[in-house]
């Protein structure tokens, strides 16, 4: 071997030590504290502040969105909605009503678009053990991580202020998003959340319900036999109609400070299936929520009309 | 009066007599004899008498044919009432029948997972139904409570029209239920088709008491049979 070939070994080295040391925390940022069984840790950025971009005739509106993925990766998806049907959702009045905000999460018209960023957020997994919980946690990975906002502040919403059909209560201001508000805002509250990642889930496939709490709003979605072996939890579930609903958490994804001094971006970790025990909401701890399912007809128990025995007498002599 | 027992002689002589008599006997014999029989006169009877008395005569018969009349129209009238009753509640029935397809097939055709579109077609037709049930018992009611009926019927008769009251609220309530999906205030309207549920279950027992209520009227016509005179209720 001579010198040329040490030389180039050595520049391959050191290219290779640039981007594992340099390059990649940039990306995707440093390891951390993992202590939440069934939470990976995750260094990456937030979803990033999506910017309205209006396609050149005006008619589309453009999100970019950019998070970390549950295998610890930076993940990006794209959204094109027609401004027309954002523009409807936000003119359209809201519903104060807790147990009817299943149809925000159920519109027809937002379907296709939903379809598609779910295609994105959680591809299917084949011959992946525990696949339908894997894709639950991958659209809660990316749900999770939207900033929290509350409905009273004019800066959670494309445009700078508080839209028109927002509900002004004693309380507050309360204003239920549709999936593409908040995708579009890139924030939302906790019922904000939950509406969308029952609607992506559903359109999945999945059998979600809202679960209603004092303070706050979350997700159930129907599985199976779900404990996974690593959990130092029992994950909470509810009965509804005869299904078993999990808890699952869409808000609260913990933002931990980086080790590495300097660096501004954070990595946290989720809130797994069925975990009510880490979370800092003493409600989703204490109380038994109100199961809201998202389709909703009334089906009277008894609607049978019972035939009564015939009247006898009065036959014949008149 | 000479008391004394005639002398055997004596009593021999004379049945002597009497047997020569009764041996020389003959049929003319028996003809001309005639006893001895007061004639009887024929009573006279005045015109006043004879007047007054065909006048009772036609008064009694009037009154028999008036009380048997009235009988008659009695039992007939009651027979007639209990067939008009008998025909407002099957009319009833054969609406509420086909009512009850409408809502079946409804409820059954609506899958699990329906779609926002698929429902609120559903809640408008299910709104549609509860209105029309709300129509037609009403409608029922209101001929039924206009029906006399004989005293044997009337338990009959409130039975039904209080089956038909629950029924009535059951499908009002459906329509407010419904009312409530429209204003997306679902909560409302799960209470109320909950009450709905338990006015339905009330119209059920008011079927059950009908249905008792039609063998208590055999009973009470059997025993009005031997008391005639029962007069039909308002």
């Amino acid at each position: 071997m001579d010198r040329q070939d040490i030389l180039s070994v050595l520049v391959g080295v050191v290219i290779v030590l640039v981007v594992a040391l340099v390059v990649k925390p940039a990306l995707s940022g440093g390891p951390g504290d993992d202590s939440t069984p069934g939470a990976l840790p995750t260094p990456a950025p937030v979803v990033t502040t999506p910017a309205l971009t209006p396609d050149p005739a005006g008619k589309e509106i453009i999100r970019e969105f950019r998070w970390t993925a549950i295998d610890g990766g930076v993940q990006t998806a794209t959204l094109e909605i027609p401004s027309s049907l954002f523009d409807r959702e936000r003119k359209t009045p809201r519903m104060a009503d807790h147990s009817a905000w299943g149809r925000y999460a159920l519109s027809e018209d937002e379907r296709p678009y939903l379809e598609a960023l779910a295609r994105q957020i959680a591809s299917p997994r084949f011959n992946t053990p525990d696949e339908d919980y894997w894709r639950v946690m991958d659209v809660l990975f990316f749900v999770q991580q939207l900033p929290y906002s509350s409905d009273d502040a004019p800066a959670s919403y494309t445009g700078g202020a508080v839209p028109a059909q927002a509900i002004h209560t004693p309380g507050g201001v309360e204003y239920p998003k549709y999936p593409v508000e908040t995708l579009v805002d890139g924030e939302g509250d906790c019922e904000d959340s939950s509406i969308l990642a029952a609607s992506l889930l559903t359109f999945m496939g999945y059998d979600t319900v809202l679960l209603g709490y004092s303070d706050h709003m979350a997700v159930g979605v129907q599985m199976t036999g779900n404990g996974p072996y690593y959990a130092d939890y029992t994950p909470r579930s509810y009965d509804f109609g005869g299904k078993r609903y999990y808890y699952v958490e869409t808000t609260n994804y913990l933002p931990l400070p980086r080790t590495n001094p300097g660096n501004i971006d954070r990595w946290g970790k989720p809130f797994p299936v069925g975990d009510v025990t880490h979370g800092s909401i003493s409600s989703v701890r204490s109380e038994t929520p109100t199961i809201i399912p998202l389709r909703y007809i009334v089906r009277p128990t008894h609607y049978t009309v019972r035939p009564v025995d015939p009247l006898p007498g009065g036959e014949g002599l008149w | 009066m000479n008391l004394k027992m005639p002398d055997q002689e004596e009593l021999v002589r004379k049945i002597g007599d009497l047997k020569a008599k009764l041996t020389h006997l003959q049929v003319s014999d028996l003809k001309t004899f005639r006893p001895k029989v007061p004639t009887l006169k024929k009573p006279t009877m005045t015109p006043k008498l004879r007047k007054a008395l065909t006048a009772c005569g036609v008064v009694v018969a009037v009154l028999v044919v008036a009380v048997v009349g009235w009988t008659v129209f009695q039992v007939l009238m009651q027979h007639h009432e209990v067939r008009v009753l008998g025909d407002a509640i099957a009319s009833s029935e054969t609406d509420l029948a086909a009512l009850d397809r409408d809502v079946s097939a409804l409820i059954g055709s609506v899958g699990k997972a329906p779609s926002l579109r698929e429902s609120d077609a559903y809640m408008t037709e299910f709104r549609g139904l509860a209105d029309r049930g709300v129509a037609t018992t009403a409608r029922h009611m209101q001929a039924i409570e206009g029906t006399a009926v004989p005293e044997t019927h009337l338990g009959v008769r409130d039975a039904y029209l209080q089956a038909l009251g629950h029924l009535n609220r059951a499908y009002t309530l459906w329509s407010a239920s419904a009312e409530a999906y429209d204003l997306r205030q679902y909560s409302e309207a799960e209470k109320r088709i909950g009450e709905a549920d338990r006015e339905w279950q009330a119209y059920e027992s008011a079927v059950d008491m009908y249905n008792l209520e039609i063998v208590l009227s055999q009973q009470k016509k059997e025993e009005s049979l031997f008391t005639p005179g029962t007069s039909p209720a308002p």
